[in-house]
């Protein structure tokens, strides 16, 4: 069985266990809440304050769902190290270690909810009227562009989680401060770039480039004035990402020692 | 006093637990650092470049009463609901372990209530005087946590803060009793925690909702949490008018207390232990 042939069946059986709970309609409806609740506080605060320089609520939108989009499908499809210090911890990864497969997809299927969905729903709906609201017309080179970030996006929160994962070896513990760079990183995104401190774009454009796969596409897409090419962007920099981390990921694995059942 | 000892050791386990991994304490003060600030930005953004900067005083809340609320919450983020449930009791109670507390000779709601109130108080302490430190003392202006508007003030915010957060507990031991309904998955608890955050004043000041909904977000029980004691800190509320915020948290806690151990005795009654 090919590796990932092998990701797809641990998804489907996690898929098909959490629909033996009969509260499975409930985590649905549970799903639409937070899609529709995620964003409302920025949106109350434009209701309120009304535009913020020239971006409006529905620009500010833009940029948000794409890092909230590719945020939630990395929350969909790489799960398993969201939650893998856990595995650390229990001494449970010893077990994967066990299987002649490739433990960073093992790891990877190890869990998967459909209540996942809801970032990506939510991001998806709200690109989408952003783009409906600004009246932008979009070409065929746009739309692959818009798809580029969004998969430039996904890899770079699934390195963000295996590079948590790496430091959990040594940890043991969850890093909360990951989350500086999980769910922090989009809230960062519903702040207009420039009027963010110079700091933090730095940080999120270079260190870790959120922003590369969220402003710069919608800026170009939209036409903010900015250079095109960096709109092409996003891919390069999520597989440079990812590849940091995994290779992270392998020094780390290197040296586990376990702590035990 | 002999029927308290045992809640008394859980309390001293868990302080001892949440100090243990020191490392974990300051990746959790680092991350509640950023978000404040993050939080702080945007009030600023909107503040001072809003095309209706005025709107904020309007709803009466000045930008300084904003950031303190923002910072404010950073510093009382581990008394709120938060994410409902310890890992350690949903692992229970997914893998059937819960069966081994019901040996215990405690009330199981006044044991998990307990062990929520110990932990969320021993992560408070722990992140108090850093936050406050940082957000008070090393922060330069506009990003700064004023001081209280009155001594009186701060008496009122302190005693109401307690309050809430023992209603919070009271949504714990609730989200518990959903929980031990097996078979509905964590999803009802999904939907509590979402609205209690929203509706908390965590994500926002409930001051800067619309007007229009002003009285109903007051009285509902999450404001109670956070956003009602905040307001006698921040000033918007006057010292004089703590009795009246008390009673509604303890109305509050009461239901929602009474309403948990009822519902756990039931679910109690017919368990479904899954595992083995």
């Amino acid at each position: 069985m090919n590796e990932f042939s092998l990701y797809f069946r641990y998804l489907r059986l996690n898929f098909l266990g959490g629909l033996q709970y009969q509260g499975w309609p409930l985590q649905m409806v549970g799903v639409f809440f937070t899609a529709i609740i995620d964003p409302i506080a920025v949106l109350i605060l434009f209701s309120r304050f009304g535009a913020v320089g020239s971006w409006t609520a529905d620009r500010v939108m833009l940029v948000y769902g794409l890092a909230l989009t590719s945020f939630g499908f990395a929350e969909l499809f790489s799960r398993g190290f969201d939650t893998f210090p856990w595995q650390i911890r229990t001494g449970a990864f010893d077990r994967i270690l066990l299987r002649p497969r490739s433990t960073f997809l093992q790891v990877l299927g190890l869990r998967f909810q459909l209540n996942r969905l809801a970032r990506v729903v939510s991001g998806l709906c709200l690109v989408g009227w952003s783009l409906v609201v600004q009246g932008v017309s979009l070409s065929f080179w746009h739309i692959l562009q818009l798809l580029f970030a969004l998969a430039g996006g996904y890899l770079v929160y699934t390195g963000v989680f295996v590079i948590a994962s790496a430091i959990a070896f040594w940890t043991i513990e969850a890093v909360d401060w990951i989350y500086i760079f999980t769910n922090g990183s989009y809230q960062v995104a519903k702040v207009p770039p420039e009027f963010l401190p110079p700091w933090l774009r730095r940080t999120f454009t270079f260190f870790m480039p959120m922003l590369v796969c969220s402003y710069w596409p919608a800026a170009v897409v939209c036409g903010w004035g900015v250079s095109p090419l960096l709109g092409w962007l996003p891919l390069p920099a999520g597989v440079a990402f990812l590849g940091l981390a995994l290779a992270a990921w392998r020094l780390a694995i290197r040296q586990y020692a376990s702590t035990g059942s | 006093m002999e029927l308290l000892r045992p809640f008394l050791s859980i309390w001293r386990m868990h302080l001892a637990n949440a100090l243990q991994y020191r490392a974990a304490v300051w990746a959790q003060l680092t991350t509640n650092i950023f978000w404040g600030f993050v939080r702080t930005v945007m009030m600023l953004v909107f503040y001072r470049y809003g095309l209706q900067q005025i709107a904020g005083y309007e709803a009466g809340l000045s930008l300084a009463q904003a950031v303190s609320h923002v910072w404010l919450v950073q510093i009382a983020l581990h008394l709120l609901p938060g994410n409902l449930i310890d890992a350690e009791i949903r692992e229970k109670i997914r893998s059937g372990d819960v069966a081994l507390e019901l040996c215990r000779p405690l009330d199981l709601y006044a044991h998990w209530f307990t062990r929520a109130l110990a932990m969320r108080l021993g992560r408070f302490f722990l992140q108090l005087i850093p936050v406050t430190t940082v957000a008070m003392l090393l922060l330069p202006m506009p990003y700064r946590l004023q001081p209280p508007a009155s001594c009186a003030g701060l008496f009122a915010f302190c005693a109401s803060l307690l309050l809430g957060c023992l209603l919070s507990c009271a949504l714990v031991g609730l989200s518990y009793v959903l929980l031990l309904r097996v078979s509905w998955g964590d999803g009802p608890v999904i939907i509590l925690k979402i609205i209690s955050d929203l509706l908390s004043g965590a994500e926002l000041p409930l001051q800067l909702w619309p007007a229009w909904a002003q009285r109903l977000l007051a009285a509902q029980p999450f404001a109670s949490l956070l956003d009602l004691p905040l307001r006698l800190y921040t000033g918007t509320l006057a010292p004089s008018e703590f009795w009246s915020v008390a009673a509604i948290q303890l109305a509050w806690l009461v239901l929602f207390m009474g309403v948990g151990w009822l519902l756990m005795q039931g679910s109690l009654r017919r368990l479904l232990i899954q595992g083995g």
